[in-house]
């Protein structure tokens, strides 16, 4: 078994003890209103700690692991023609590169070069400046 | 009656016994805690470590992939390709000694040429069809991962130390600056992206500068991976110098502008360098801001030619930073990075102008990795 493998099978097992301790705190929850008069307010305490506890543990084990290292990037490439005002952007293509001629202007007909190369960074970056 | 007396005897009785346990669980716990609180915490450091090593070790192994893909892309390696990749990355560098610091920038930047010439000397046998850029970005792309692989190779040093003698001051020098190395680790992954694709990066945003000021007009190789062009700006001949792109390529821009200098016998008006440089935390991607002195990050071999050579003949020399983050240096360049440079060859424009009169020469260095960027 390969290394994300292995902690995949550990989060499973993590997970399957987060359910079983949820369904036990649920139970003795339930049990405590339902069979006596006076509530025992440690059993409810330690039954509403397990569930809160237990459901973090499954919302962090579900939840789909950080990958930002390895997502793609929105990257734009913004043409612009060396005699008129002509300006044009679409996505990054393999072998662009600034000042690069890239054909002719649907305006002029005069050359049209890559100006700049940038990439858009999204909110999540944004928000951690 | 007598029974409902007994029943609150004992509901009181084993009230008291809770309450006991309770006490007792307190002081075990306390006793626990201040006993082996500093062996828990070391545990917990471990773990903490164990999970950033996990992480640094994807991105090794994903590193070394991405450039042994880059490599088989380009042309039909030799069979030992892995074999010769993993050679690589075990590479080190041995600085010279500074016992006698006598001439340490002289023997500095020999070894940093024959770094760099076995760096593409090995690139080329492995891919003899690729052509100069193609080149540039492999090695580039070595390189972060030569980078990646000292990183995760460090790390595990002290966290395997650390869990052998259990030493919490061990932990503790990596534990505290473990989300620094984690950021440049990301850094780094996301810029072997740029280098595979020879897409501009954020330290390029001075050779942009230069690129935008020259391009064309009539270029020269000055000094090797290094070009220079005369500019009319204002009435100035503006010698501007620039790494060779559109390869991944920092060129050799101090050697350069000292061959300019020497060239004109010193009569240069004014030298302004124009560089990323790092921002503080708070501030804006893309700031622009002046100073004096030489922007010339690296090791120092060409910050020290350019102080030297200014200082020789007198010259004032001028400085133009633009701001960026550590993650944004070798990632691809950010929209506020290109609005950055467009301001700055505002500001360079400006500080001619008022610095300067007609007929003076200056000399405008772009400094930086001109990865995609051309001129």
């Amino acid at each position: 078994m390969n290394e994300e493998g292995k902690v995949r099978g550990a989060q499973v097992f993590l997970a399957i003890i987060a359910l079983i301790m949820l369904i036990i705190a649920i139970i003795a929850f339930i049990w405590e209103y339902t069979f006596h008069k006076m509530p025992n307010y440690i059993t409810v305490a330690l039954s509403m700690g397990t569930i809160l506890l237990s459901l973090y543990f499954v919302f962090q084990i579900i939840k789909k692991p950080q990958n930002i290292l390895f997502e793609q990037q929105k990257v734009s490439t913004v043409l612009r023609c060396v005699n008129c005002d002509y300006v044009s952007a679409r996505g990054f293509e393999k072998g662009d590169y600034i000042f690069k001629e890239v054909g002719v202007c649907p305006r002029c007909g005069s050359s049209l070069i890559v100006y700049s190369i940038f990439r858009e960074v999204n909110e999540k970056e944004q928000r951690s400046e | 009656m007598f029974t409902g007396v007994l029943v609150s005897c004992m509901q009181q009785g084993a009230q008291q016994d809770i309450g006991w346990v309770f006490q007792l669980v307190w002081i075990v716990v306390l006793v626990v805690v201040w006993i082996y609180g500093q062996r828990i915490q070391t545990v917990l450091m471990l773990r903490e470590i164990e999970r950033s090593l996990k992480k640094l070790k994807v991105m090794r192994d994903r590193s070394r992939q991405m450039a042994i893909s880059a490599i088989k892309e380009i042309g039909k390696p030799s069979e030992d390709l892995e074999t010769r990749v993993d050679r690589i990355l075990e590479h080190v560098d041995i600085e010279p000694v500074t016992l006698d610091p006598t001439g340490v920038i002289r023997r500095l930047e020999h070894i940093i040429d024959v770094r760099e010439f076995r760096l593409k000397d090995e690139v080329k046998q492995m891919v003899p069809e690729a052509d100069e850029t193609q080149i540039n970005n492999l090695t580039n792309v070595l390189e972060v991962a030569m980078a990646l692989n000292q990183i995760y190779k460090i790390v595990r040093h002290y966290y395997l130390m650390g869990k052998r003698t259990l030493s919490f001051y061990i932990l503790l020098q990596i534990q505290m600056i473990l989300p620094l190395i984690m950021r440049e680790s990301e850094a780094f992954i996301r810029a072997l992206r740029a280098f595979t694709l020879g897409q501009p990066i954020g330290d390029g945003a001075g050779a942009l500068v230069a690129a935008r000021l020259m391009y064309g007009k009539a270029k020269r190789i000055i000094v090797p991976d290094t070009i220079v062009s005369e500019v009319d700006i204002e009435g100035r001949k503006a010698y501007v110098i620039k790494a060779k792109g559109p390869g991944g390529n920092v060129g050799k821009p101090g050697e350069a502008i000292k061959q300019v200098l020497e060239e004109l016998n010193g009569n240069v008006a004014l030298i302004i360098m124009v560089d990323a440089a790092q921002k503080l935390e708070g501030e804006k991607s893309g700031e622009v801001i002046e100073g004096v002195g030489a922007a010339i990050g690296g090791p120092g071999v060409d910050k020290y030619k350019v102080e030297e050579v200014a200082t020789k003949y007198k010259v004032p020399f001028y400085a133009i930073l633009i701001k960026e983050g550590i993650e944004d240096v070798i990632s691809t360049m950010r929209k506020e990075i290109v609005d950055g440079v467009e301001e700055a060859i505002g500001r360079v424009k400006r500080i001619i102008l008022e610095k300067t009169k007609k007929g003076d020469a200056v000399i405008i260095a772009g400094i930086g990795n001109t990865i995609g960027i051309a001129q």
